[in-house]
């Protein structure tokens, strides 16, 4: 930004205080408060129609738990233990990811309208959607703390891994959602496409079963999966109350720094060309 | 401390328009104007400090120029010697060029648009929206864009405000100050009138504070108290469009206030109410840019008139004169 730019916003900002501007120390709390509404947004839209309404982010995943336990836990009884409980966190992880891509896709051309008028970085609205598939996945945390109760699992300091993991999750997934909203502007049929990949991605991240399942070829890829490395260390650090190797720490850092910044060089390249197309 | 003595100016701006004598208002307009002066002059002062050149020591100075090839901000060169009363550009269009790769079909909605992709429907063609067009609007000048339909003026605004890059040619505006109202308001139709005044409000900028304060001032203004928890797609267009009307105007005077079709739209006394709002504005120094096809409003409110046809800047001039010549078209 040239010098030009940086002062005409200081002007602005001292003629009308109440708009937003980066110089502006409360351009940041405009900021969060956008995101705030567009999230608080989202999420009311999500259960607009429903009785139970915010009741469900808790309520489906503890179904789903019970009906895939039901199917596989018989199946799976030698090689894992407590299966609802392996089976409850990799689904939490794995929705949160989902949702974060699935829901940042859309995010640019869902919301037309307001980017003509917004004043602020095109980004913020695949970081609301992002923040919306966090809110929801914290809702998901309580079922997930109910089950680990009910079934005794014992709770280390050790859960407090548990932070940095999602952390770098996020980054994972706000890399891919910013690369996504923006090829979604120029190629619609992504969406199915995308729908096609998560598929495949969810059977490779070891949600529902063990990882001594997958023939050989399948575990040498698996480990190179960040969401599997999400779920993996997750259970180490939430259900085994065991620190997970260091080779999944750096893996993982590894592939959530590199989507975060090809997800932003991506974006930086094609925001201007956006508003052109939708 | 500049920020306090600006609110309790706005704030009697404010004052001013609801009670509305004759008399304050003119002092308020006064006042904006020592503002304004102030303003430049701080903008000179500002330059001086930072080195530039004297060329620049012009209140746009204070504005950064997009480049549509480059997106690079780069210094005013050339500047005409205009004097500093009520004579400076705030928005300088230049030569600006828009090529759309538009659809064939008409594919209106999002919606639409994804079916026909799907079914394959949807060829290319090139349009040229803008072809070359360059003008400027000086400091409390009140511009009507008329025009066909399609004939650009949209995008024309769109532009201006910063939405969309031109093709080639730029345009020289304090994007901060500008303040666009369109039809298409941006409402969340599942979401209440109250949900969306906070989500439409925060994102054209108000704070949250502001909003707690002028929230009952917006919903007072679009007459929407008997459906402020209701959703906002059980309401009429006319509702809708006052509700927009509102939250955009509610910031009192914008500097520069862009309305794309906006003064045609709800029923006869709201739209005395806004007309009475926007002269408001433009009383207290804001600058107006306006698309409308109603004859009427242009020639009642705006000082100058740019007719634009197919892309092409057709007249550029005195209301009265651009209208009539626009409204002889046919006969020609």
């Amino acid at each position: 930004m040239s010098k030009l730019s940086e002062h005409g916003s200081e002007v602005a900002s001292n003629s009308k205080d109440y708009f937003f501007s980066e110089q502006n120390p409360k351009g940041y709390k405009q900021y969060w408060f956008v995101i705030h509404e567009l999230t608080s947004r989202e999420l009311k839209r999500k259960y607009a129609r429903s009785y139970l309404g915010v009741v469900w982010s808790i309520l489906s995943p503890l179904l789903s738990m019970v009906v895939i336990s039901f199917i596989f836990s018989y199946m799976f009884r030698r090689s894992i233990e407590n299966f609802p409980v392996y089976y409850l966190i990799g689904l939490t992880i794995w929705t949160l990811f989902k949702t974060a891509t699935d829901h940042s896709m859309t995010a640019l051309v869902d919301n037309k309208q307001l980017l003509l008028r917004a004043k602020l970085p095109k980004y913020t609205f695949i970081l609301s959607r992002i923040n919306t598939a966090f809110v929801n996945f914290l809702y998901s945390v309580i079922t997930m703390l109910i089950i680990m109760f009910c079934f005794r699992i014992e709770i280390t300091w050790r859960i407090l891994l548990f932070i940095p993991v999602i952390f770098l999750l996020l980054l994972f997934s706000l890399g891919i959602g910013l690369i996504l909203s923006i090829i979604y502007v120029f190629f619609a049929d992504i969406k199915y496409l995308y729908e096609i990949l998560l598929t495949l991605w969810m059977y490779l991240s070891a949600i529902f079963y063990p990882t001594t399942a997958l023939p050989d070829y399948a575990q040498s890829v698996i480990y190179y999966n960040p969401i599997f490395l999400a779920i993996d260390i997750s259970r180490s650090v939430l259900q085994y109350g065991q620190i997970p190797p260091i080779y999944e720490w750096i893996r993982l850092i590894i592939c959530a720094l590199i989507s975060f910044i090809c997800g932003i060089l991506v974006f930086k390249k094609f925001e201007g060309n956006v508003m052109r197309k939708i | 401390m500049e920020v306090e003595t600006n609110e309790t100016e706005s704030r009697e701006l404010e004052t001013g328009k609801v009670k509305k004598p004759e008399k304050l208002k003119r002092k308020v307009s006064k006042k904006t104007k020592n503002r304004t002066m102030q303003e430049v002059l701080e903008a000179e002062g500002n330059n001086e400090e930072k080195g530039l050149s004297p060329e620049n020591k012009r209140p746009e100075s204070a504005t950064a120029i997009v480049d549509s090839e480059s997106n690079k901000l780069e210094p005013l060169k050339k500047v005409e010697n205009v004097t500093l009363e009520n004579k400076e550009p705030v928005i300088s269009i230049q030569n600006v060029t828009m090529r759309f790769m538009i659809s064939t079909s008409d594919a209106s909605g999002i919606k639409e648009y994804l079916i026909q992709r799907l079914k394959k429907k949807i060829a290319y063609r090139e349009l040229l929206a803008l072809d070359n067009v360059s003008f400027d609007v000086f400091k409390g000048e009140v511009v009507g864009i008329i025009g066909t339909n399609g004939s650009g003026k949209s995008t024309l605004l769109r532009i201006v405000s910063g939405a969309l890059n031109p093709t080639s040619g730029k345009v020289v505006v304090d994007k901060k100050k500008v303040q666009i109202l369109t039809l298409g308001t941006g409402f969340d139709m599942e979401l209440t009138a109250r949900e969306n005044v906070y989500l439409n409000g925060s994102i054209i900028g108000y704070s949250k504070k502001f909003l707690d304060e002028h929230f009952k001032e917006i919903i007072d203004f679009a007459e929407l108290w008997d459906f402020v928890d209701e959703k906002v797609k059980n309401f009429s267009s006319g509702m809708v469009s006052r509700l927009g009307f509102a939250i955009a105007t509610a910031g009192g005077a914008a500097e520069i206030l862009i309305l794309d079709e906006v003064l045609s739209v709800g029923d006869e006394f709201f739209r005395k109410k806004s007309l009475a709002r926007i002269k408001e504005m433009i009383h207290g120094g804001s600058t107006v840019l306006m698309v409308s096809h109603g004859m009427g409003t242009i020639l009642d409110n705006c000082s100058k008139a740019v007719w634009i046809e197919k892309g092409k800047l057709q007249m550029i001039g005195d209301a009265k004169t651009v209208c009539r010549s626009y409204q002889n078209m046919d006969q020609r």
